[in-house]
């Protein structure tokens, strides 16, 4: 219960933004992925990259509108994707430093490991401000 | 354009020989240059380190003011009241909006004078401004306006983009979105879609900045650098002897003459390439063998060869050498007219193995792809008759003609 002691339901509208701009983000890397692929003509083989992005960018939106609404559904399937997010950020770290013997730039830092770290904490702290009912019958 | 030839603008005129300096800020001859899209360039570094300590600023400034308004200074204590009385929300936004106008402040003092150091200090007062009047508790349309326009005007002025440029743009997005945090249906989706077009729009015009710094305007921090994923080496002026030139034309000669028989891409089958199918202006047929042979610039063992889908059917395009391992330069048999390049940053589709696209500005890849912060270096030749450039860029329309006769 020492969690829920900093409890601050308010923090969900700081996972709402950045959830929000993750979604964007995703979706972007989709548009990149359509661009690239038609230049170097390679749309085939990266349809299923390409679906797969705009696919996580939507589902990061309906999250995103969920964690506000307090939905159960969305803080779990946001809690997985901020893991795997950090995983991909920290490969990202692994290999930049390991193949490149320098640090990935500080966007892709605060991208994929700051923001999910963020978002993993103020979810812990606020696990409380979730429910699978409806937020307006809780309140009622 | 790709930059890596000596007629193409990578090679600059040195602004101070004694040195070697060029006008590519930090670079010496000799070093391998990219696009600033994912790097710092170096007149940012001191704003970059900046950002890094300020958690550590933002401790030692509520000190400050907590200190100043114990000693009775009423605009400190107005301000903490007004801090304390926010919302969640809104105490983040002021960080950020701060944090953007300190990253303002000291881009403004970080370059030459210019017409950009008054575009710094307007954006970094306005975004004081703004994070006061959050603040204090006075939420205007002029906050959201304040960071809707530092956020439009770097698509427009701010190339070459850099991560600290990127990075700052998602700052002020993040607060920017805090601001709009919906508080009934219609607005919410309203707001919701808003950011997101801002991001998306804001990554593509990143992108149409990095491209512009390639070709002959690069912003204000000088033009000519490589296109975005390609790396180059810096060399400076330097003319080919007559030496290189025959060196150059030689091996140029002895790859066209290997190439010929892999005008028919089931020999490159037979021969160990993995051709088809073939798609696409730029199809790479890598051969298992020779990427792992040992063998360098070998015209008779070429890593590599290129076919482009033509009317007629496949058309063989040239061979790309290759390095093995990262970091081993190739080697430079005509001088500057045989500048080996390599990439960074590129996301490759593991299933079905592909490139894809190179790493956002954001700094991720799609879903589903893993970035390759860096490559091996290679070099293309181009076999086709009449191509301009046998050892360097392939024009991209000259290519389409080519392709449509």
């Amino acid at each position: 219960m020492r969690k829920h002691d900093k409890a601050d339901p308010g923090a969900l509208d700081v996972v709402w933004a950045i959830v929000l701009i993750q979604g964007a983000i995703t979706i972007l890397t989709g548009v990149e992925a359509v661009i690239g692929s038609l230049a170097m003509g390679v749309i085939v083989p990266a349809a299923p990259i390409i679906l797969l992005s705009f696919g996580g960018g939507a589902l990061a939106l309906a999250s995103a509108r969920g964690i506000r609404r307090g939905r159960s559904w969305a803080r779990r399937v946001t809690r997985i994707a901020e893991y795997l997010v950090l995983a991909s950020g920290i490969l990202t770290v692994l290999g930049s430093v390991l193949l490149d013997r320098r640090l990935p730039g500080v966007t892709s830092l605060s991208v994929s490991v700051i923001a999910p770290l963020t978002v993993i904490v103020l979810l812990r702290r606020n696990i409380a401000s979730f429910t699978s009912a409806p937020a307006e019958l809780v309140a009622s | 354009m790709i930059f890596f030839h000596p007629d193409d603008h990578v090679v600059v005129e040195i602004a101070d020989e004694t040195t070697g300096h060029s006008h590519f800020e930090g670079f010496q001859v000799g070093d391998q240059i990219s696009n600033p899209l994912y790097s710092v360039v170096e007149e940012h570094t001191a704003a970059l380190g900046l950002l890094i300590l300020m958690p550590l600023l933002g401790i030692l400034l509520v000190r400050l003011m907590r200190w100043r308004a114990a000693r009775g200074s009423e605009r400190f204590q107005q301000l903490l009241t007004g801090y304390a009385g926010q919302s969640t929300a809104r105490r983040w936004a002021t960080w950020a909006i701060l944090t953007s106008a300190l990253v303002h402040l000291v881009l403004a003092f970080g370059h030459e004078a210019s017409i950009y150091t008054v575009l710094y200090l307007v954006g970094a007062a306005a975004l004081f401004a703004a994070a006061r009047w959050l603040a204090l508790g006075v939420v205007t349309r002029w906050t959201t306006l304040i960071l809707l326009g530092s956020i439009v005007a770097y698509w427009f002025l701010g190339a070459p983009p850099d991560q600290l440029g990127v990075v700052t743009k998602v700052v002020e997005m993040f607060a920017l979105a805090l601001l709009v945090v919906p508080s009934e249906q219609s607005k919410g989706r309203f707001a919701t879609a808003g950011v997101v077009v801002l991001v998306v729009l804001g990554g593509l015009a990143t992108w149409a900045g990095a491209f512009a710094s390639a070709g002959a305007d690069g912003g204000h921090h000088g033009g000519g650098y490589p296109e975005p994923g390609t790396v180059v080496p810096y060399l400076g002026v330097v003319a080919a002897t007559d030496a290189e030139h025959d060196a150059a034309d030689e091996m140029y000669a002895r790859v066209v003459e290997s190439l010929a028989k892999f005008e028919d891409p089931v020999v490159a089958e037979q021969y160990g390439y993995s051709v088809l199918p073939i798609s696409g202006s730029s199809h790479h047929a890598d051969n298992p063998e020779f990427l792992h042979d040992g063998k360098v610039l070998d015209p008779e063992r070429p890593e590599t060869l290129v076919y482009a889908e033509g009317a007629d059917g496949p058309v063989l395009l040239g061979a790309m050498f290759q390095m093995e391992g990262l970091g081993t330069p190739g080697p430079r048999v005509g001088g500057p007219l045989t500048v080996w390049h390599s990439h960074e940053n590129v996301c490759i589709s593991l299933v079905p193995f592909a490139l894809v696209s190179l790493l956002s500005p954001y700094g991720v890849c799609p879903v589903g792809a893993v970035n390759l912060p860096a490559t091996n270096e290679m070099i293309h030749a181009w076999v086709l008759p009449g191509v301009e450039d046998g050892w360097g860029h392939l024009d991209d329309e000259w290519l389409a003609d080519y392709l449509r006769r």
